[in-house]
């Protein structure tokens, strides 16, 4: 049990990450799921697997934190835009990277909720669509299609990037 | 495998979700579909963008603690070479979000010693006010940081004719045939109390499970009363199991104890019998709501807005005493900050000093209570009637997991519960939020104070009416003409409307404020909300200040109802007259109205916004002229045109911002049934850092009228050169705009191009081409 918790940390702190914007919160609440995980593990009846169990205890972790929110956030994601590291020559490049990082922020953030979580869910440690339906108790073709319609959303919204982005 | 299919597919493509016979059927079908194949570059640039998002991800992951830490695990890692964020800080060491709760949650709860109140008649209880004082000696802020964890001062106003012994337990779920499960709860704490060794703990969970067991015995019947909970209230002291100390008397003593020992147990320790409290009267009350920031990029990360207001309450005390006294203030919100709570007096601020305030707000909520039965026996009934008994391991705001004895957790959505059901009442919840101060008062003399405070749940929103009269509208012509190769005039068409804005004002702060002094705040507030508090309870020059009579004065006069003024860097709207708002009222007041305002419709096509629709949109000009000419607070436009027969309809809505005096109000609304456009992509160059691409927009009017369509492009900000037959200007800096006029019944084709280099940049001008 602790190894597969272990192993799915990473990919937790990203899922938390896609949903608020900011690494610092993610690593809190995912280590405040692996801890709650730990401390139940008990209870774990396995009728899913333990990575999916500690997601789910991860987006409840998130949608307390948010119902408990009531004050300004603690922290500016945008802020952390012109930390990107650049390893590139071009000396534009690292600026158009800081500028690109900002505004795939900004559009992350103007995502619906449903759509934002299943695309943070997929893009943080490969759960497959299946897994995701499962884990949100919606249809399969539901996932699918709220993957899709971010991602679309997305690159409408960073039209201007486009060259950076099909690079 | 068809279009449709395949562009479900696509998505399973990019992720690698597809079996090879699909995977090979899509690239063909990919191959020879110039539209699939963009919508897949799309896609891909979404995926590529999640890349760019996750950058700067920390190395270290965190893990769950090794097992000779027993628990404390010192999990919090060192973030990218920065400081820890404030809230990680706090919870270094071993701070319980660090503990393993695994002792905890097995244990026998502790039990808290008993209480040794001396009995007290019914009839005494009910005439009497009861309140227990234990002082804070700590400063003000400190006092308010601990009250959720130290709630110790408590006070329970008793209702006449309310029986303060009769029943137990908790009544979320409350009905008569639950009130027999509670008795045999109560008897079950007997047995208990006979059965444990002398002077041996209860078994908490022994207790509750058992007790538990005889509540959901008795079947629920009909829903919970929220109204009961006052009396739920009552019923605490006496319901709660009478916890016995080691050494405490056990048995019929113990259950003796707990007959009279009501009040000990709700008090929790030494109890006063207040005298008749200082007599406390409301003289007015004035409100300040702000209107809601823009959170369209942020609501995800504040939650529902629930407002920001400022409450001015002044009342009287008639006699409050010289010395230490303690006052006793409620009707406050439940969504009050507790630290932005002043009070000064008003006749004799220098003889009247605050020594300690405390704001005690652990209500009994189902919430509250859910958060103190983690680990203990619940039941939960459905909304079809079925019920479960288990234990709480965790909940939110969605869903309880329960534990039903001998099975596995289960998952429980909230909305599917009628009813929740606990054994007893946890101690130290109350049922309405109350400000406690405790001050010294050099003589006895009338106190005239006032106490200020934000709170949430008042909210305010504009909301407009625009009713259109078309008629096809009067057309114009615009600006100068194309030359002779465009056979179409560019007209704009004119319609006229009426506009009505309304302030909608909406209480759900638990409290009703009768006679209110009505100010609504117009702006992005949410920046200086500490400024702004700083400002307006301690400037003199607030309107509030200038006295009954000019009030008086000012709802007599004959205008407007609201008064607008500028105010620091926002807009104020004062009501000029006193209106009541009661909890849960929503109420609607005349801000604005115009009429035969001249609306020019346009249709504007961007192809980000729908790759074939063109949008309808009004607009016009906030102006005097235009019988408007004062500032629009942001809020929803509802638009009202009349249908062939002259019936009034309901046709769209949409949003207007802020918006400034002598301002253009653009009102997009739905699409034009009409109008279509097809974009599409003729030629696409790159080489290296540069390229360019040409569009041709071919766009048809089935209308009996000529219409011009505003076609809308985005064009990278490294565009150095864009081309069109037709004028265009540049909007901003990545944004043209083209005229294209289309006659009745017929289609125009518009051709432009535009080039970019990401290396040199743009340096593309705004001036008309």
């Amino acid at each position: 049990m602790r190894s597969a918790l272990n192993e799915a940390a990473g990919g937790v702190r990203r899922f938390v990450f896609g949903m608020c914007g900011d690494w610092d919160l993610a690593e809190d609440l995912a280590q405040e799921s692996l801890l709650k995980a730990w401390a139940k593990r008990a209870t774990f009846a396995g009728r899913s697997g333990v990575r999916t169990w500690l997601f789910t205890i991860a987006r409840n972790a998130w949608r307390d934190r948010l119902r408990r929110k009531r004050t300004r956030p603690e922290s500016e994601p945008m802020d952390q835009a012109a930390d990107i590291p650049a390893n590139t020559p071009d000396p534009s490049a690292p600026a158009m990277r800081g500028e690109l990082a900002a505004a795939v922020h900004a559009a992350m953030e103007r995502l619906p909720d449903e759509q934002r979580e299943v695309l943070a869910l997929r893009e943080s440690e490969g759960l497959t669509f299946a897994q995701i339906a499962e884990l949100l108790d919606i249809p399969l073709a539901t996932a699918k299609s709220r993957a899709r319609y971010a991602l679309l959303k997305l690159s409408e919204d960073l039209h201007d990037y486009r060259a950076e982005l099909d690079a | 495998m068809n279009r449709d299919d395949a562009r479900d597919k696509l998505i399973d493509l990019l992720y690698g979700e597809l079996d090879e016979p699909d995977r090979r059927e899509l690239e063909a079908l990919l191959a020879q579909d110039p539209e699939l194949r963009e919508e897949y570059a799309r896609l891909r640039r979404g995926r590529s963008a999640m890349a760019a998002y996750r950058a700067g991800e920390p190395k270290n992951v965190p893990t769950v603690p090794p097992a000779e830490s027993g628990g404390q695990a010192p999990v919090a890692q060192e973030k990218r070479g920065q400081a820890p964020p404030r809230e990680t800080a706090s919870r270094s060491g071993a701070s319980p979000l660090f503990s393993v709760p695994a002792a905890a949650s097995t244990a026998p709860a502790a039990v808290p010693a008993a209480s040794s109140a001396a009995p007290v008649t019914p009839d005494e209880r009910r005439r009497l006010r009861l309140r227990m004082f234990r002082s804070r000696r700590a400063p003000l802020m400190t006092a308010l940081a601990a009250a959720a964890v130290l709630a110790v001062s408590l006070f329970f106003l008793f209702e006449p004719g309310v029986p303060l012994d009769d029943g137990g337990g908790i009544e979320i779920a409350q009905s008569p045939r639950e009130d027999e499960g509670i008795e045999k709860a109560r008897g079950v704490e007997e047995d208990l109390a006979a059965r444990q060794p002398a002077g041996g703990p209860i078994d908490a969970r022994t207790r509750d499970t058992e007790a538990f067991d005889a509540v959901a015995a008795a079947p629920p019947q009909g829903r919970p009363e929220r109204q009961e909970r006052g009396r739920a209230t009552v019923r605490k002291g006496a319901s709660e199991p009478a916890p016995a100390a080691p050494g405490a008397p056990s048995g019929d003593s113990a259950a003796a104890d707990r007959g009279r020992g009501a009040f000990g147990t709700l008090l929790g320790g030494s109890v006063a019998y207040a005298d008749e409290p200082p007599t406390i009267e409301r003289e007015t009350v004035a409100l300040t709501i702000m209107s809601q920031p823009d959170l369209r990029d942020q609501a995800w990360r504040f939650g529902q807005w629930r407002g920001a207001s400022l409450v001015r309450d002044r009342r009287v005390i008639r006699e409050l005493p010289a010395g230490v006294s303690d006052v006793r203030f409620t009707g406050v919100p439940s969504g009050i900050v507790p630290d932005s709570v002043r009070l000064r007096s008003l006749d004799d601020p220098r003889g009247l000093t605050v020594l300690e305030q405390n704001y005690q707000y652990d209500l009994a909520s189902t919430d509250a209570i859910l958060q103190k039965y983690v680990d203990r026996p619940i039941g939960v009934t459905f909304q079809d009637g079925t019920a479960i008994a288990g234990t709480l391991l965790s909940w939110d705001g969605r869903t309880l997991v329960v534990q039903p004895e001998g099975a596995g957790p289960r998952s429980v959505s909230r909305e599917q519960v009628r009813a929740v059901r606990f054994a007893t009442l946890p101690q130290g919840l109350l049922t309405q939020p109350t400000l406690l101060w405790q001050l010294r008062n050099d003589a006895q003399r009338v106190q005239r104070f006032e106490v200020a405070y934000l709170t949430k749940g008042l909210t305010w929103r504009a909301d407009y009416v625009l009713k259109l009269t078309v008629e096809n509208g009067d057309r114009h012509l615009r600006g100068q003409q194309h030359p002779a190769a465009e056979p179409v005039p560019n007209f704009e068409i004119l319609d006229t409307a009426d506009l009505v804005g309304f302030a909608t004002v909406t209480n759900e702060s638990g409290v009703t404020f009768p006679d209110a002094q009505l100010k609504l705040l117009a702006g992005d507030v949410n920046l200086i909300l500490e400024d702004w508090f700083e400002r307006t309870t301690t400037s003199r020059a607030w309107v509030f200040e200038k006295g009954a009579e000019e009030r008086k004065a000012l709802a007599l006069a004959d205008g407007p109802q609201f008064v607008e003024k500028y105010f620091f860097e926002y807009h104020l709207y004062t009501l000029q007259r006193p209106t009541t708002l009661r909890d849960r009222e929503t109420k609607q007041i005349e801000m604005v109205r115009g009429s035969g305002i001249p609306v020019k419709r346009a249709y504007v096509y961007d192809r980000t916004q729908h790759p074939s629709a063109v949008r309808v949109v009004s607009e016009f000009k906030n102006s005097e002229e235009n019988g408007l000419g004062k500032p629009l607070p942001k809020g929803v436009v509802r638009l009202y045109v009349p249908d062939p027969t002259g019936q009034t309809e309901y046709v769209s809505q949409t949003e207007i911002d802020h918006t400034p005096v002598d301002e253009k109000i653009r009102l997009p609304w739905s699409y034009a049934f009409d109008i279509t456009v097809h974009a599409r992509i003729t030629a696409n160059r790159r080489s290296g850092s540069s390229g360019g691409e040409t569009w041709e927009y071919r766009v048809r009017n089935d209308k009996d009228y000529p219409v011009t369509v505003t076609a809308i492009v985005h064009v990278p900000k490294s565009t150095r050169v864009f081309e069109s037959e037709r004028p265009w200007h540049m909007r901003e800096v990545g944004v043209i705009e083209i005229d294209i006029p289309v006659g009745a019944n017929s289609q125009t084709v518009a051709e432009f191009s535009y080039d970019w280099d990401t290396a040199n940049g743009g340096g593309l001008s705004g001036d008309e081409r």
